[in-house]
């Protein structure tokens, strides 16, 4: 057996209609860990720096296998999974539209996971028909995930970035 | 012609239901937009996809008209429907989605912009030789209008040209009243619509409000399904239609389908519109008065009496498909009666009663037909209008139609919000409504304070009753 995408949806299939808490596969030097509980250790999977920007056209997050963290959040999660982010402040979209993670394109993004963020700091655009509206962080603090693509389209609503508030 | 694909529905309740029903119909794709507040709604749930689009207060979600688009846009769809109220009258939404690349289900804005605009769609209806009823072109000043209402003879009715729904209205009795109703109706129609034009009309007494639909191919063709009778009302509110127009001369008849016709056949106008008329039954004349530029509230009634289903043909107009059905091909069967069903309070001066539907059952029977978006533990939200449901309901004749649209009410059970329910069903009861015989002021000048003093009266026996 291979940990390929195919057999990690499968596996997350599995957990999903079990009612087991936590699930850890080992394959060769793959490892898969899944849990339902709040995330202990404070790392995220797409916060992992071996991750690394997953650009679009990119295979399913494969590095999810790799890292041995802590779960494996989709690019955009459904608002109900935004939960997993216990501890964080989840930013939520202002609108329907476009997001974007830099001013411009070709621009150095706003925030890279890992970066320390002051309260009213703009973390990305939410583009509404050229309208770019700048989302801010409502705390200062550090940048636990990225959940959406760049240029992916976005609900209002829906967790774009996770901000650990600082004590 | 390959027709739509993907259709963005930019609105909510019942209307967003009809809609996406007249997607499945069609093979199209069905995208709705929900604000916050109805996310658990009917239309969410029966549509292929959900869209959020902002929180609930309508100025940030349904309002919104670059939301609305970028909605459209983001999930690939290749068409939207405004369905009505909201934004479905604005002009700039038509021209947004032409720019953006994507199929507005309606007018262009050139024969939105012409056929909304009171003014312009009364010089319009002149340069056709439709009959319009007495009045003014646009007025600059009270002296203006003084001179009008001189010449036409009070009562008149000062009108906002931009206006709708009773805004920017005022009835003037006589001469001495002109100059406050002027500057009430000015500032309102400045407030409500940001355009203060007004104009003046002979004020009819007695009259029945007559409205005709009618379905353009954005080319010059044009098909009306008929006329419908929307008389009973309160506070300009519909409260229940008819079609046809029962009792209505032959030559009034011809005249108000026929004038319909021609207008929006001239504006080159693609997709659903009613050119409404205003008829004197004293003079035995009929006047025009307006074009909605979009589907209508009442729209089934018109479905029920021809077999001709108006939302669809609205979306195989817009995917240049043309209209299914000719003129000759159109016939009237029968009459229908919708009833408007709204969570408000008749007993509290129809103040809205949001709040969670606990009950809902629905009456059934041939020819009896419910748009809801309603359904048991379903919350109304208080950011909305209030309209519930319409209970629609086709019979062989006027007589036949109400008696079952009268029973269909009795059997209709919703608790947990007030309705206007019951109201409706003691109007379908009055002597003068199943003899016709009412004008668009008779609700508020002739039943509402008798209805009141009976229900107050029936309360006061209930309580002296349990005392006893």
């Amino acid at each position: 057996m291979e940990m390929t995408p195919e057999t990690i949806k499968a596996l997350l299939d599995a957990f999903d209609e079990s009612e087991w808490r936590e699930m850890i596969v080992t394959v060769g030097d793959d490892r898969l860990h899944v849990s339902r509980d709040p995330i202990q250790d404070g790392t995220v999977a797409a916060a992992a720096p071996s991750a690394g920007p997953v650009a679009a056209g990119d295979p399913p997050p494969l590095p999810v296998a790799k890292a041995s963290s802590g779960a494996v959040p989709p690019t955009t999660p459904p608002p109900e999974e935004a939960a997993i982010f216990e501890g964080g402040t989840a930013i939520e979209s202002p609108s329907v539209g476009l997001f974007w993670r830099s001013p411009s394109p070709g621009a150095a993004p706003f925030v890279e996971v890992g970066d320390k963020v002051e309260a009213g700091q703009t973390v990305a655009i939410v583009e509404v028909m050229k309208l770019m509206n700048h989302v801010a962080s409502p705390v200062a603090g550090t940048v636990t995930a990225i959940l959406v693509e760049n240029g992916a389209s976005v609900e209002y609503g829906q967790s774009i970035v996770i901000v650990d508030p600082e004590e | 012609m390959p027709g739509l694909r993907r259709v963005l529905i930019a609105n909510r309740g019942e209307i967003a239901v009809r809609v996406i029903k007249a997607c499945f119909d069609e093979g199209i794709e069905s995208v709705l937009a929900v604000s916050e507040a109805d996310r658990e709604s009917l239309g969410a749930q029966l549509a292929d996809r959900v869209v959020r689009i902002g929180p609930a207060p309508a100025a940030e979600s349904y309002l919104d008209l670059d939301r609305v688009v970028a909605a459209a846009k983001v999930t690939g769809c290749d068409a939207l429907h405004p369905g009505y109220g909201f934004l479905s009258e604005r002009a700039e939404l038509s021209a947004e989605c032409a720019e953006a690349g994507i199929v507005f289900v309606g007018p262009s804005a050139e024969a939105m912009r012409r056929s909304g605009d009171k003014a312009t769609a009364r010089a319009l209806a002149k340069e056709l030789a439709v009959p319009v009823n007495e009045g003014s072109d646009v007025i600059e000043s009270e002296e203006e209008a003084r001179a009008v209402a001189a010449e036409v003879g009070c009562p008149v009715l000062l009108k906002a040209s931009a206006g709708g729904g009773g805004r920017g209205m005022r009835l003037v009795e006589s001469e001495a009243d002109l100059a406050a109703a002027f500057a009430q109706a000015q500032a309102e129609a400045q407030a409500a619509f940001g355009d203060g034009r007004l104009f003046v009309e002979r004020y009819v007494r007695h009259a029945r409000h007559v409205e005709v639909q009618v379905l353009g191919d954005g080319e010059g063709g044009a098909v009306h399904l008929g006329h419908r009778d929307c008389t009973l009302q309160r506070r300009y509110q519909k409260l229940i239609e008819e079609a046809p127009a029962h009792g209505l001369p032959a030559e009034l008849d011809a005249q108000v389908t026929d004038s319909a016709r021609r207008m929006i056949s001239a504006l080159g106008y693609a997709g659903a519109a009613t050119c409404e008329f205003l008829v004197d039954p004293d003079r035995g004349s009929a006047g025009f008065l307006e074009i909605n530029a979009r589907l209508q509230v009442e729209h089934p009634v018109s479905e029920m009496v021809t077999g001709v289903d108006v939302v669809r043909e609205q979306l195989r107009i817009a995917g240049g498909r043309g209209l299914s059905v000719s003129q000759e091909e159109v016939e009237v069967h029968g009459h229908a009666v919708e009833v408007r069903i709204n969570a408000e309070s008749p007993a509290r001066g129809f103040a809205p009663t949001p709040g969670t539907v606990t009950t809902w059952v629905a009456p059934q029977g041939t020819g009896v037909r419910v748009d809801t978006a309603c359904f048991p533990g379903w919350t109304v939200p208080p950011h909305y209008d209030s309209l519930l449901a319409k209970l629609i309901v086709a019979g062989a004749d006027r007589e036949d139609a109400l008696q079952r649209t009268r029973r269909a009410l009795r059997h209709l059970r919703v608790e947990g919000v007030e309705t206007t329910a019951g109201f409706a069903l003691d109007l379908l009861e009055h002597p003068a409504v199943r003899a016709g015989r009412v004008h668009t002021r008779w609700v508020e000048e002739e039943f509402i304070d008798e209805w009141a003093a009976a229900q107050a009266a029936a309360a006061g026996d209930a309580r002296t009753g349990e005392a006893a």
